[in-house]
């Protein structure tokens, strides 16, 4: 065999066992939404501290669908899956460096809101933020 | 290669980077850069570094400087040391698997920073978890890209030093 060969053939199993891994690690650890009706509340945060407090309940496994029923986020498709720009109708200006923070019970949420679940009793705030 | 001649050819690398960048964001984890880095490291070893790293700083004037700007400073870095310890290889099948392992792991390098900066090696790994989708389909898309772009790309670059400034 062809030390080109050779290497070809080492990252390709280098390649397909980072993947199994990978995969195995996201059956195992991802976030796994879960099914049937939960009630969720969401306090949404404006630049000048005013809220609007949200309680509904949904059938979504993630927070992405809950909130889109809602109609309460808008945004657009990243690599990262929805980049919310809008939330109830207000838009973060880019310009001022505004965006929106989402974080659960006041701890940050490490998810975007296409991979984070959701659970019967969650609360969650999304504060618009300035300043990247 | 004259000194003017060489800033102006980085300034233009850098450019094409960040226009690739921008044209293609919204197609979910189909990206030129990983294969544009991969191909300057090749075609212009000296010029390479600071191509990538003015793309990289304009990237965060249009972005924003955020915690997810920092880890673009050794990202790039990591593949162009990659591609340069590599590059003697012809095989265009090995550049397509580097660029997909490279997307592959872009999530776990993107991770080390956000450890570091959000709260130990726990936040990163969960971090880095939730992103795997995103990393597989970056892997996959980064690997058909650079199978069918890796040729004509390169001969594109290659075209281009050939052209001297008297052209």
């Amino acid at each position: 065999m062809s030390a080109q060969k050779k290497k070809t053939l080492i990252i390709v199993c280098t390649a397909v066992v980072l993947v199994a891994a990978m995969l195995a690690v996201w059956f195992a650890f991802g976030p796994k939404g879960t099914a049937g009706q939960k009630a969720i509340g969401v306090t949404v945060v404006y630049a000048d501290a005013t809220t609007d407090e949200f309680s509904f309940s949904t059938d979504a496994e993630f927070l992405r669908q809950a909130l889109e029923e809602q109609k309460l986020v808008e945004g657009e498709e990243s690599q990262y899956g929805l980049y919310v720009k809008t939330v109830n109708g207000v838009t973060a200006d880019e310009a001022k460096e505004e965006w929106w923070c989402f974080t659960k019970d006041g701890e940050d949420v490490m998810t975007g809101v296409d991979s984070t679940p959701v659970a019967d009793g969650d609360h969650f705030e999304i504060t618009l933020k300035t300043g990247y | 290669m004259g000194k003017t001649r060489s800033l102006v050819t980085a300034a233009f690398l850098a450019a094409v980077l960040v226009a690739s960048k921008f044209a293609l964001d919204g197609l979910p984890n189909i990206e030129l850069v990983s294969l544009l880095v991969i191909l300057y490291t090749l075609e212009y070893p000296r010029l390479a570094v600071p191509a990538v790293y003015t793309y990289v700083f304009v990237y965060g004037l249009l972005n924003g400087f955020g915690i997810w700007w920092f880890p673009q400073l050794y990202i790039w870095a990591v593949l162009m040391l990659f591609a340069r310890l590599m590059r003697q290889n012809r095989s265009v099948l090995l550049w397509a698997l580097l660029s997909g392992l490279f997307g592959l792991c872009y999530g776990a390098l993107y991770a080390v920073s956000y450890a570091v900066m959000n709260g130990g090696i726990a936040a990163g790994v969960a971090w880095w978890v939730t992103g795997i989708p995103f990393d597989l389909l970056h892997g996959a898309g980064n690997f058909v890209v650079a199978l069918l772009l890796y040729k004509p790309l390169r001969y594109c670059l290659q075209r281009a030093k050939q052209l001297g400034p008297q052209a």
